[in-house]
């Protein structure tokens, strides 16, 4: 029973958290907020300098890079370009992305390459004309797209995998999203003073704080036994780890969201604090591959 | 990471399921709370202790020079999932091995160790635990039960209440103030009680089921020989928290009857034919889904623990979850019963399920201990 990650993946992930410290903080995620394509030429390269888009690199591994993202509500394309490998795109050189829903694709206007169901089969298009969706989540971008010409058909196409990866890769993302919510939280909890105090001493915000552990906690959990599943178990296993994982953070990391900017109260609703951003993004998550109730149904579906 | 079972504790369960099969004697499952001295059921479980015991799996935890079994983590956690599997009883003294037997490893003098281990194990003592007081609960330092040593003897006044096996137990391992003078956690001592001793009365205390399932004691001049004193005198907290930090450890076996429960709840709900309600799935799914996260909660405990970090943040959390849980569990579970919800079986389980936030510190309480220990906030007044 070893839930820990390898001395490897804590290398991997302190060199990601260095890099996205370095060059792309905060103020980066503010410059980029309406950028539709969330990235720029030097990032996207630091970040495979770094390893992070080695093709041989195993879910468990990418869930590292994963959370140091969410960590740093992080707004480029690298998760989509992953889901569009994992459906089976064999080009590893280029932004991508996996189009679900032509309305509303994660990443398009970064992407070389959108990858499009049609039927059973999965095509990879680079012609297609894309239009930038604004949502409230700045952190990150999604494109409507037309299609010009149908592209190439892949030919070991996974949607129902990329799909289940995809999802949990949403769900660790959120893991350190929520993650740095809460710790800014606790962290205000010390600094701020009412009544003569730390708000953080008074049992109403530690009752909060506390909610917003056990929630995380068990996400948490929830969300590496998918990672987990996606490197080690059947097709059917990761399915079901992912349909978890999703149908809980969903709701539990929106209301860590929502319960960090609580804990800071007034500053936590100006545009000048960053706590909103990691509220947004974890509203995006709880907006993206399906809502709570499909995917307790499809819970349902599995197991009663 | 690795989430599967290592080889040896594979191998480990094998070995108990065919023994289990061939030992645990029929319709011998569960453990009444209302254990009565002398009764049939007091006897089979004995029995059956004796037969955990000869085996070698009363003890698993315990190291091996007090005749346990000195197993590995992950062992334990086999022998429980086991157990659970079959709904097979453990040792009659469910309060004494987690919780009792480590302060009298850690504390004891060797005369302590050997007149107590062996008999807790075998179930031939049975033991009880006094600390809650009717005014000390939460704040269970404040405890005002009085020891005063006159000769060689502690003069014991004052009264315990929420004793789990009062009614039936041997040996009481009882806190008292013995320094009025300082300040409350530093005055308390601990002492291991004969509860045949003159003074010692033990009466039932009924609770919102309407069943005796707890006792009270009352100790009117009772006269307990200094060397029942466990650990030294006035460090009674210390060997309170050794108690303590075992029955956290516990919490590794929490999600066991979750999972069970939620598993059964599905299949009453397609016996019920309610399983295709729409809104009922939702929230079957919703219950199965919180048990099986408790699970994957309590591996990351066992994970950092086989990593020689104590018991984090997984297993504060794991007691406030678990108490959620089951609580959402028979709330749905009434939804699936229908007409039988509200029948004396099924609706009482709506009435016990309120001691799970209270019984071994309350939500509250467990809250402040992950806002102040774990997250590191400011303590408040």
């Amino acid at each position: 029973m070893d839930f820990e990650f390898s001395s490897e993946q804590e290398q991997l992930r302190e060199s990601v958290r260095r890099f996205l410290n370095d060059r792309a903080p905060i103020s980066y995620v503010r410059a980029m907020y309406d950028d539709p394509t969330g990235t720029t030429p030097d990032v996207w390269k630091g970040l495979a300098d770094l390893g992070a888009l080695d093709p041989e690199l195993g879910m468990i591994d990418v869930g590292v890079v994963l959370e140091e993202m969410g960590r740093s509500v992080h707004p480029g394309p690298y998760l989509s370009t992953l889901a569009a490998r994992w459906a089976g795109l064999d080009d590893d050189s280029v932004i991508a992305t996996l189009a679900l829903d032509l309305a509303h694709v994660p990443d398009a206007c970064a992407s070389d390459v959108v990858v499009v169901p049609d039927g059973e089969d999965l095509y990879a298009v680079d012609d297609f004309d894309v239009t930038p969706v604004p949502t409230p989540d700045g952190t990150r971008k999604v494109g409507a797209v037309t299609v010009n010409t149908r592209g190439r058909k892949l030919e070991e196409g996974d949607l129902k995998g990329a799909v289940d990866r995809w999802t949990v890769g949403y769900v660790v993302d959120g893991v350190g999203a929520a993650s740095a919510a809460l710790e800014l939280a606790v962290a205000y909890g010390h600094e701020r003073e009412q009544f003569d105090r730390p708000i953080g001493s008074f049992q109403a915000v530690q009752h909060l704080c506390a909610d917003m552990l056990t929630s995380l906690e068990l996400g948490r959990a929830g969300a590496y036994y998918g990672l987990w599943a996606a490197d080690h178990e059947d097709a059917a296993e990761l399915h079901r780890a992912a349909t978890m994982a999703k149908a809980f953070a969903s709701d539990a990391f929106f209301r860590i969201g929502a319960d960090a900017i609580q804990v800071f109260g007034g500053i936590g609703y100006t545009w000048e604090h960053d706590i909103h951003l990691f509220y947004k993004r974890l509203l995006t998550l709880q907006h993206t591959l399906g809502s709570t109730t499909d995917h307790l149904e499809e819970l349902a579906r599995l197991v009663i | 990471m690795n989430l599967s079972y290592p080889p040896e504790a594979e191998a480990f369960r094998e070995e108990l399921r065919s023994w289990l099969e061939a030992n645990l004697p029929e319709g011998l499952t569960g453990f009444s709370e209302q254990l009565e001295r002398g009764s049939e059921e007091l006897e089979r479980l004995r029995a059956w202790n004796v037969v955990l015991a000869d085996a070698g799996y009363a003890a698993l935890s315990w190291p091996e020079e007090y005749g346990g079994r000195g197993a590995s983590l992950m062992e334990q956690i086999v022998f429980n999932e086991e157990m659970d599997r079959v709904q097979a009883p453990g040792p009659v003294n469910i309060v004494g091995m987690p919780n009792i037997a480590p302060a009298i490893m850690q504390w004891g003098t060797e005369e302590q160790k050997v007149r107590f281990l062996p008999r807790m194990l075998r179930g031939d003592d049975i033991w009880c635990q006094g600390m809650s007081e009717p005014n000390a609960g939460s704040d269970l330092a404040s405890l005002q039960c009085r020891a005063v040593l006159d000769g060689d003897v502690f003069v014991v006044n004052g009264q315990k209440t929420w004793n789990t096996l009062g009614s039936v137990a041997d040996w009481c391992q009882l806190y008292v103030r013995t320094d009025p003078s300082v300040k409350k956690h530093k005055g308390i001592s601990c002492l291991l009680v004969d509860m045949t001793l003159r003074g010692v009365e033990v009466r039932p205390l009924v609770t919102i089921t309407g069943d005796p399932g707890f006792s009270e004691l009352f100790f009117t001049d009772v006269r307990v020989p200094a060397s029942a004193l466990l650990g030294p005198l006035n460090e009674g907290w210390k060997v309170a928290t050794t108690t303590l930090a075992h029955e956290r450890a516990g919490v590794a076996k929490l999600h066991l009857g979750l999972r069970r429960g939620a598993r059964e709840l599905i299949e009453q709900a397609r016996e019920a034919g309610v399983a295709e309600d729409p809104v009922l799935r939702q929230k079957l799914a919703r219950v199965y889904l919180e048990a099986e996260y408790l699970k994957l909660l309590a591996d990351r405990a066992i994970s950092g623990q086989l990593h020689g970090r104590p018991l984090g943040p997984e297993g504060s959390v794991a007691k406030l979850v678990w108490a959620d849980v089951q609580n959402h569990l028979v709330e749905v579970a009434s939804e699936v019963h229908g007409a039988d919800a509200w029948n004396l079986r099924n609706g009482m389980r709506r009435v016990s399920v309120r001691s799970l936030s209270i019984a071994g510190g309350t939500t509250q309480v467990n809250k402040n201990i992950v806002a102040q220990r774990v997250l590191g906030m400011p303590r408040g007044l």
